[in-house]
């Protein structure tokens, strides 16, 4: 017997590429049945609106091309401009129009993710924030004498030498740490910290993985001699910590102490928020906070209180939203103002400040980091937030 | 999508009604990547993918003068896409039909094929590796450790759509993937198959 429930379960299957050839069979006659078809089209309807599978133009350069182009051709068959003259002017037009698009796809990029029914007044537009973009991946490496290095700068290939390790800016902008032969004698700790408006991956000596959002840093030897593994880390870091039972790692952020085996997690430590937060994505961890332990399952998240080290562990964390950063996104979901400006502030380098009360709204939906500060604040708009800047500052009234 | 009222501009589509190539073409690049995207996710085959996103829009086109009557934009798009994307998955689930009575000896492997399907699997696990982590995790519960839907949901503590769209927005990241380097999905598919669920 087939229902709407059983039919949308077949469909995601599908789509998923795990469907069996029985109930392929069973959606395809569906799919052939009058009085199934149009459930399965409202199923369609219903992704095309929420937007479930969009790709990133950025990600398919080619597609969108290749289809601008074949539409192009298509209307200039359909128009049978016969003389080629025409046809170079006409084609000029086209790519003039195409870069115009590029120009604004960023903020049809954004507008996509916001959902707000509420119209934006093209007037009054953030006229001041226009030129400030977004960050970028920008670090900067601290060797164990003190000397830095600007790593967006760095050319690829061995940039640094500590002990006997190598340090290598790799094809991809990554850094990573190469032992070599040899033993290392003394500790040297290096550091990696981001600006405002800048992210950054590395992996350490031990192929542990780490991606720092903006304004962070994590503190490491440039080699892991001894039989624990520690580093510190301050702002917010994903860490995939590669599993050694006989080397166990510890982070330190914020006074907490998190003890790992193999695993990945979140810490977000930002000395001006109001906790230290730590969320298990895979694997296991201790916290340690306040001379107390706390036991991390995967999804959980741990909040330590700055002032007195007091921790409450919540289940179900939204993993999609504390990970978005990492992904190239801003996740307002459920956030309200207080959460979302320093967000702004650490990747656009401004400084938001609140004239009379603080609007009490709750926002919805995502947006890529990837776009102009001037078409946040439209969005910002668009939600009912009233606000201007002033230089680098952001002014948001009641 | 609730913020299309945004680009619902009567204007714009007064312009494309009236023949105007230049205010179509701002059209095509606001909405290809939801067409596509689905298109992708459906008909499994970036080729087929981009003909349904072209045909989408031609029918736009001819269509045009519709557009000054038009309401709500998107609802007209969407169900201009809904019908051709419908179509792609019949035509995909037919020759999948056809293909099922064709036996493949899958046990018989020529030392090329080896060579070939051992660079094919570097590639995809490259590829996987490129993955966002959560996405990665999904991919990686559902195709090599064989975990249900269901598993993936509790395990992750996340919900059937997240699964859902993880899943595909994958598949849909790997196909291309394979394709820019020169790796028909249908490799990757035979692989999958093959080794991933055992």
């Amino acid at each position: 017997m087939m229902t709407s429930e059983i039919l949308q379960q077949l469909l995601d299957e599908y789509a998923m590429g795990t469907i069996s050839p029985e109930d392929r069979q069973r959606l395809l006659a569906a799919l052939r049945d009058p009085v199934w078809a149009g459930t399965v089209g409202d199923f369609l309807l219903e992704d095309l609106h929420a937007g479930r599978y969009d790709v990133v133009a950025e990600e398919f350069p080619e597609v969108g091309k290749r289809l601008q182009q074949h539409l192009a051709t298509q209307l200039h068959a359909a128009k049978q401009v016969p003389v080629a003259s025409h046809r170079n002017i006409f084609r000029m037009g086209w790519r003039k129009v195409a870069a115009a698009v590029l120009l604004i796809g960023g903020v049809a990029a954004a507008v996509i993710y916001l959902s707000n029914p509420r119209k934006v007044s093209t007037k009054n537009t953030a006229g001041m924030a226009a030129n400030i973009g977004p960050g970028g991946h920008k670090a900067m490496l601290t060797l164990s004498d003190g000397s830095t290095i600007l790593l967006d700068d760095a050319s690829k290939g061995a940039i640094a030498q500590q002990g006997n390790t190598q340090i290598l800016k790799q094809g991809n902008g990554q850094l990573a740490y190469q032992p070599q032969s040899g033993t290392n004698t003394a500790t040297l700790w290096n550091t990696v910290s981001t600006p405002q408006g800048g992210d950054y991956q590395v992996a350490l000596p031990d192929g542990t993985k780490a991606w720092l959002n903006a304004a962070s840093a994590i503190t490491f030897p440039a080699a892991f001699t001894g039989k624990e593994r520690q580093v510190t880390v301050k702002g917010e870091v994903y860490l995939e910590v590669v599993q050694s039972a006989a080397h166990p790692f510890t982070v330190i952020a914020n006074g907490v102490a998190i003890k790992v085996l193999g695993t990945s997690f979140n810490i977000n430590a930002y000395n001006d928020e109001d906790y230290t937060k730590i969320t298990l994505v895979t694997g296991s961890i201790k916290i340690n906070s306040g001379n107390r332990d706390w036991l991390l399952k995967p999804g959980q998240q741990a909040a330590a209180n700055n002032r007195d080290a007091t921790v409450k562990v919540s289940a179900n964390a939204d993993l999609e939203q504390v990970l978005a950063w990492k992904n190239g996104l801003f996740n307002f979901n459920g956030a309200d103002i207080r959460a979302v400006m320093p967000q702004l502030e650490r990747w656009y380098g401004i400084k938001v400040v609140y004239e009379g009360a603080v609007p009490d709204i709750v926002f919805k939906g995502e947006m890529y980091k990837n776009v102009n500060l001037s078409d946040v604040l439209e969005m910002l708009k668009a939600m009912g937030v009233k606000c201007r800047m002033d230089g680098k500052t952001l002014i948001v009234s009641g | 999508m609730d913020s299309s009222d945004l680009y619902n501009e009567p204007k714009l589509l007064l312009q494309i009604a009236a023949g105007k190539e230049a205010s179509f073409s701002i059209l095509v690049d606001r909405y290809w990547p939801r067409v596509y995207g689905h298109a992708l996710a459906y008909a499994k085959s970036q080729h087929v993918a981009e003909e349904v996103t072209q045909d989408v829009f031609m029918d736009l086109w001819h269509n045009r003068e519709k557009l000054t009557a038009v309401e709500h934009f998107d609802n007209y798009l969407f169900i201009v896409a809904r019908n051709r994307i419908f179509k792609a998955i019949r035509k995909k689930l037919e020759e999948t039909e056809a293909l099922e009575d064709v036996h493949v000896a899958e046990d018989i492997w020529l030392p090329d094929q080896h060579a070939e399907f051992r660079e094919i699997k570097t590639l995809l696990l490259n590829g996987i590796d490129e993955l966002p982590p959560v996405r990665r995790q999904v991919f990686t519960m559902s195709r090599i450790e064989g975990k249900s839907y269901e598993e993936i949901c509790q395990e992750l503590g996340i919900s059937r759509n997240t699964v859902k769209e993880h899943i595909v927005k994958a598949l849909n990241f790997l196909r291309n993937y394979m394709a820019v380097r020169g790796r028909p999905m249908f490799s990757m598919a035979v692989f999958i198959a093959t080794t991933l669920l055992h």
